[in-house]
């Protein structure tokens, strides 16, 4: 029972600052310099069509007014119309999602698994070789910027060794040879379900460097904290009683520690997951990965605020969401979080 | 909880973060030989961009003057990193840049810590409505991914350094809020505050003369390893053409525009990448250093 009201109460939290979140995307969208009226109707639009268009815009009304407009308009899915393309900004960004999910959630996956790994071995021969080297590619890993890093890879793994490709989802003749069906938009996946063992290994072959770079931020943060929780856990006393009574130090570090150590760690994962999500756009700049981090640079560069706007306040929810969950599954894991924590 | 966590993944819990001194700060460099190597070629850094005119071989080609006799030429004699498009010298652009790259981030952070840690203060101080009001403020602020939320306010303001610096500070000063209150809730507790006010001391002299103070090595730590999260994300808008503006140098920047000859000029974007790795991995050294001593959570 009191784990449903737990769930319950942080959800309505989480509701309140959703609605916090709309407010802040909405001055900001209204804070543009440019008369958004004038940019959606382009350079040679005469002033008193501006006019029209900004009274149609709403744009005349008090803010509060606006605001009111504009959630209504949120909460039946419409974030406005691009104004580059003139599409509804939630039908560009579903169009990308699916490329950036992808990504995002072979990068997380990798970093969850490389930054666990990395912290318990780190930890379990603390002040050893293992734990120096460990600890040097954690610091590595949250040093280099995910713009450099992408294009160092290209220039080692591209051309000097040519293992793998330069950027994109798939190789250009692919469309030929063995077209991947759409199914879920994961085109790894996609191939993988329907047999299509080339599409596999072309569609994976792309991924593997653009997922590599994601993931490194996120895999130092994860095992930096990995390794604190675990030397904790180490230190505490039934972990000194399991060496009293002669467990080998293998048995203790990946069984009985590790289990202790994990939950205080996943609470990482979600400012991991915030860092993943802005690498994502250079990572997809650099790969040119046709998701939604291209989408945003094209918007940034041709000022279309709709979209601009519509991805922050997409990337906060799916931030708050990550979070949510994290909480609820450490909540699970220990007994001891409590709401007011 | 996610609320402890901070910008570096680490839980500060500040309640538990010793005071400690000035002295203690020079132990840890004293000590920790990597953490001394750290701090000296953060040092070497900053003095190279604070004396980058005089020490740049081809100061105006730093500046952004192109030369169109040298175009893209590899690392040699004359060019020790070779030069770029625009015939410029990469190092002189490398000196020249870090003014931008490495000076705005510490002005930055200085600033969200001006602005953040005073209301941490107040609000785990005064405690009721006031530290709703404040803490649910940080927490909508928090609650965007600290990076999208700084690029959607340039775009909003404008592009350019000064925008993309002020967006930093709106994205990074709930940080210190939360931080500073961790302690400023600890302290609150504590005997030597009952002590002031029995005597007699008003609240904001208690803030000034017990909660900040408290606050100094929790945010010292903090700020070194934000320094260099800072110099990536300024960076990062640099590159995304957000920050510093052509011809201006930039380390971001420079990354940026080497993109296009990436494959047949590695030295454009690689020697500004490395630059940038260097500085920030050794803030990173010198703050998880500072950690190991302040934290007792993570002390071994």
């Amino acid at each position: 029972m009191r784990r449903l009201e737990f769930v319950i109460t942080r959800f309505g939290s989480t509701l309140m600052v959703l609605l916090g979140v709309t407010v802040i995307t909405f001055l900001l969208a209204r804070t543009v310099p440019t008369d958004p009226a004038a940019l959606f109707l382009g350079p040679r639009a005469r002033p008193e069509e501006i006019a029209k268009v900004a009274e149609q815009m709403g744009l005349n009304d008090p803010l509060p007014v606006q605001y009111v407009n504009y959630m209504k308009e949120l909460v039946q899915g419409d974030l406005g119309n691009s104004i580059s393309t003139k599409r509804p900004v939630l039908d560009e960004i579903f169009a990308r999602l699916p490329a950036t999910l992808e990504l995002l959630f072979a990068g997380m996956t990798t970093a969850i698994i490389v930054g666990i790994l990395i912290g318990v071995f780190s930890a379990r021969w603390k002040d050893k070789p293992i734990d120096w080297g460990g600890r040097a590619l954690a610091i590595l890993g949250v040093s280099i910027p995910a713009f450099f890093l992408g294009m160092l890879f290209q220039i080692v793994f591209f051309r000097w060794l040519g293992w793998f490709p330069l950027g994109g989802r798939t190789s250009v003749d692919l469309r030929f040879t063995s077209p991947i069906t759409d199914v879920t938009g994961f085109l790894v996946f996609d191939a993988l379900i329907t047999g299509n063992w080339e599409g596999f290994k072309d569609a994976l072959w792309h991924l593997f460097l653009p997922a590599m770079v994601l993931a490194a931020f996120p895999a130092g943060l994860i095992a930096r904290m990995v390794r604190a929780t675990m030397s904790d856990v180490l230190s505490l006393d039934y972990i000194r009683t399991a060496r009293a009574y002669g467990q080998s130090e293998n048995l203790i570090a990946f069984k009985l520690a590790l289990k202790n150590a994990i939950g205080p760690a996943i609470a990482v994962i979600g400012l991991s997951f915030a860092y993943a999500l802005t690498g994502s756009f250079f990572v997809e700049i650099i790969y040119t990965w046709p998701g939604l981090g291209q989408l945003t640079v094209n918007a940034l560069l041709n000022l279309d605020y709709p979209l601009i706007m519509g991805v922050t306040l997409l990337g906060a929810i799916a931030y708050i969401a990550v979070n949510f969950i994290v909480d609820i599954v450490q909540a699970q894991l220990d007994p001891r979080v409590s709401l007011d924590d | 909880m996610t609320d402890r966590v901070h910008s570096d993944g680490t839980e500060t819990d500040a309640a538990a973060t010793q005071p400690g001194s000035f002295r203690q700060v020079v132990a840890v460099f004293t000590r920790d030989r990597m953490a001394t190597a750290g701090l000296i070629i953060v040092i070497l850094f900053y003095l190279i961009a604070l004396f980058a005119p005089i020490l740049a071989p081809y100061p105006d080609e730093g500046a952004g003057k192109p030369n169109a006799s040298a175009l893209t030429q590899p690392p040699s004699a004359e060019n020790i990193m070779g030069t770029d498009q625009l015939g410029r010298d990469v190092l002189s652009r490398i000196i020249i840049g870090a003014r931008p790259t490495l000076l705005v981030p510490l002005v930055v952070v200085a600033l969200a810590i001006l602005v953040g840690a005073p209301l941490g203060a107040i609000a785990g101080f005064r405690g009721g409505w006031v530290d709703t009001v404040i803490m649910r403020t940080t927490d909508l602020f928090l609650s965007f991914p600290s990076l999208l939320l700084a690029i959607a306010i340039t775009a909003a303001l404008g592009r350019g350094l000064f925008n993309a610096a002020l967006a930093l500070v709106i994205s990074w000063w709930p940080w210190y809020t939360r931080l500073v209150r961790g302690v400023a809730v600890s302290v609150r507790q504590s005997d030597f505050v009952e002590a002031a006010e029995a005597i007699g001391l008003t609240k904001m002299q208690i803030v000034r003369k017990h909660i900040l103070p408290n606050s100094v090595t929790p945010i010292v730590v903090q700020a070194t390893i934000d320094l260099g999260i800072v110099i990536i994300a300024m960076g990062g808008l640099a590159f995304l053409g957000l920050g510093t503006q052509p011809p201006s140098p930039d380390w971001g920047l420079m990354i940026s525009e080497g993109r296009s000859v990436l494959l047949s000029s590695w030295w454009v974007a690689t020697f500004p990448g490395i630059a940038i790795f260097i500085v920030v991995f050794c803030f990173n050294v010198i703050g998880d250093a500072l950690r190991d001593v302040f934290d007792p959570r993570t002390r071994r």
